[in-house]
């Protein structure tokens, strides 16, 4: 087996080691590379930042256990903004789990002055994805009667004044897919295109892509996408956080992915052109 | 044959007109009718959620009898399932015993399993993402700038990378996203209009 | 190096471990934690299940809603696929479920999904980039016409909706690695930082 042979067929175990050292490294080591806000994260910042003070917003946790190194700084991030112009918040989940995480991130309000009931609420899981959230968005009491913690909804100050989507000003998803909950699409159809509430999205990266439609048709005012987001966020906050933190070891694992890449084609292309060069035989 | 096969498409037409029509014909009773509907809906999906659960216990339990008691892997399953459940009804999904099966097994183990991919991805980009044919060649160059372009470390590599990747996140990706989308979005209208017309039987177990 | 004494820190600990030790091979102690994991998840489905259902339902129907004995009814009527001779009743649920479910979809699909992205394509079309996002929409459609066989220049142009949506599944893909990459960037920063103290 020659070189290049050799190459292309390098042991996986290889590869899953010189990975587990390119995020453990900048992990115990960091380096501290300065990360650039780039547009689309500001003009959500400046959105939110828009927004009236006083106001209520809406924030959907739809995301599982695996997400949460994304959408959780994202979650905070955010949190410290609206705190900080006095907005007030409400919480949906549509995964069974996320309720925790929303409980996790909302503790960063506690700093603030914010009081359980007055200033935020955190209404708790709700089934049934979309049809549930649309029912939600003309009449939230037919599908919360008690918020995550066991209170009745219809004694918290905050509620009192919320009879459907259009008394937010604005409503957030952290999303990582509609698979058992409520998926990005669901949100434009039931905030934006049902009742003309602004929506901003937070997504893992894999669902950058596909979401970037909305944000260039103006249907979605803004979006943060994985972990990078959460960084560039923390930065125009002021508030650095786990989003900042893990961008090292990001760096370094991309890097190395790309040289796989590159190498994995090298190693084909070159193989190609030596069987060419080979007489009587090789490539056609 | 009525309860099995006429009853079902005559729900699943009633309940998807009654739910379209208030949308676009502004009529109280019917609006009043699609919202009961929705709320009704709301409560058979949490039903739904433990189907699921039942399934798994059902499937363990057969694992156990088959295996005679022996199945270690499924009577832990089963252990954890009743241990959360209890802990959760009794104590509250705010306590701290709670919390803690959420935080220090739940948590880090889907996240470890969700994390495997990562390390996956890195030995499929060397062996298998070969720039064989265009297709693959633009897919590769893209994806490598995106990577590249969203971190400090890739834009100090390839300075032209973060504006790169922007023009193909905002442009070159929207344009091939949103065919999908427009051709996904007529064909899910297609789909549910069999559902509601009940050409679509089978996606509710009947013939 | 300062390790945790939290008991709960060494448990998220391990069975991380135990997950990341299938990529040297499967064995006994990742099967043991894959099944805790499913375990731990059914219950918490479960439990936010039996929250839910007091909220949404028993609260209402013991204050007087009495007709929400009607979807409870239906709801415990999934269950009959469980019973032999009855399994059939399950579909009356299921057919609710569908019926509503493609009804609430279909309604804001329209609007969100196809007229709003239409005319977000066509409107200003006044520089380049709007240019390449029309182009790109266009031909990548053109590309689904998948019950006629057309010819000639048409599949060059379908060819060339290809070439757009390798485009963007490539971004996608950059995006995917992003995604996993900070997964596990999470696990090492606990197993590192938080269990054995380290940086």
């Amino acid at each position: 087996m020659d070189i290049f042979e050799r190459l292309q067929n390098l042991d996986k175990g290889v590869f899953y080691i010189l990975m587990a050292l390119a995020i453990a490294i900048p992990t115990v080591k960091p380096v501290g590379l300065p990360v650039e806000v780039t547009d689309l994260v500001r003009k959500t910042h400046d959105f939110v930042q828009s927004l009236p003070e006083g106001s209520k917003v809406l924030i959907g946790f739809d995301y599982e256990p695996g997400d949460e190194i994304d959408l959780n700084p994202q979650a905070i991030a955010l949190f410290h903004q609206l705190a900080a112009r006095k907005i007030k918040i409400v919480t949906i989940a549509s995964f069974p789990s996320a309720p925790l995480f929303a409980e996790e991130c909302l503790q960063v309000l506690a700093q603030y002055g914010y009081k359980y009931g007055e200033d935020y609420v955190d209404l708790g899981y709700y089934a049934g994805g979309e049809s549930t959230l649309a029912a939600f968005g003309t009449k939230p009491t037919s599908i919360f009667t008690r918020d995550f913690l066991g209170n009745n909804v219809a004694s918290l100050p905050l509620m009192n004044n919320v009879n459907g989507m259009k008394d937010f000003s604005m409503a957030m998803t952290l999303n990582d897919g509609p698979t058992n909950g409520t998926g990005t699409h669901e949100w434009v159809r039931q905030s934006v295109m049902a009742h003309g509430t602004p929506l901003i999205m937070g997504t893992t990266g894999v669902l950058a892509a596909a979401n970037m439609t909305y944000v260039q048709s103006g249907q979605c005012k803004g979006i943060l996408a994985g972990l990078r987001a959460a960084a560039e966020y923390e930065k125009l906050t002021g508030k650095i956080g786990t989003g900042t933190v893990g961008m090292d070891a990001q760096s370094m694992a991309h890097v190395l992915i790309v040289l796989f890449v590159i190498l994995g084609n090298a190693a084909m292309f070159l193989g190609k052109q030596k069987a060419r060069r080979v007489p009587g035989g090789g490539a056609k | 044959m009525l309860v099995r096969r006429w009853l079902p498409t005559a729900i699943a037409f009633v309940c998807g007109l009654s739910v379209i029509i208030p949308y676009f014909i502004k009529l109280p009773f019917m609006q009043s009718l699609a919202q009961d509907i929705l709320q009704w809906r709301s409560i058979i999906a949490v039903f739904a959620l433990g189907l699921g659960a039942v399934n798994i216990v059902r499937v363990h339990l057969v694992n156990l009898e088959r295996s005679r008691g022996k199945n270690f892997y499924s009577i832990a399953l089963l252990a954890m399932f009743a241990i959360t459940i209890l802990l959760g009804l009794a104590a509250g999904q705010n306590s701290p015993s709670y919390k803690f099966i959420f935080d220090y097994i739940n948590v880090p183990t889907g996240s470890a399993i969700f994390s495997l991919l990562a390390f996956y991805i890195g030995t499929a980009a060397y062996r298998a993402f070969r720039a064989k044919n265009a297709e693959a060649a633009i897919l590769l160059v893209c994806g490598c700038i995106v990577m590249l372009g969203r971190v400090p470390l890739g834009s100090m590599i390839l300075p032209v990378a973060p504006r790169w990747t922007d023009w193909i996140m905002g442009v070159l990706n929207v344009g091939g996203q949103r065919g999908v989308m427009i051709a996904g979005a007529i064909g899910f209208i297609a789909v549910s209009l069999r559902i509601i017309a009940g050409l679509e039987r089978r996606s509710y177990g009947a013939e | 190096m300062k390790i945790s004494g939290d008991i709960g820190v060494w448990v998220g600990a391990l069975t991380a471990l135990c997950i990341y030790s299938v990529l040297y091979r499967e064995n006994p102690a990742y099967r043991l934690v894959e099944n805790i994991f499913v375990g731990a998840s059914a219950g918490i489905a479960v439990v936010a299940g039996v929250q839910t259902f007091q909220s949404i339902a028993w609260n209402p129907l013991v204050k007087g809603n009495v007709v929400l004995v009607l979807p409870i009814v239906l709801g415990v009527l999934l269950y009959a696929r469980f019973v032999p001779g009855v399994s059939y009743l399950n579909r009356i649920p299921l057919a609710f479920l569908m019926g509503a479910s493609a009804g609430v979809a279909m309604r804001g699909s329209i609007e969100s999904q196809i007229i709003g992205q239409i005319s977000a394509t066509m409107i200003r079309l006044d520089n380049l980039d709007a240019l390449v996002i029309f182009a790109g929409t266009v031909l990548s459609l053109g590309y689904f016409f998948l019950t006629y066989k057309f010819g000639g220049a048409y599949t060059q142009a379908a060819m060339g909706g290809r070439y757009f949506m390798m485009a963007a599944f490539g971004a996608a893909f950059g995006n995917t690695v992003m995604g996993r990459v900070s997964a596990a960037i999470g696990r090492f920063q606990f197993i590192l930082l938080k269990w054995l103290g380290l940086g």
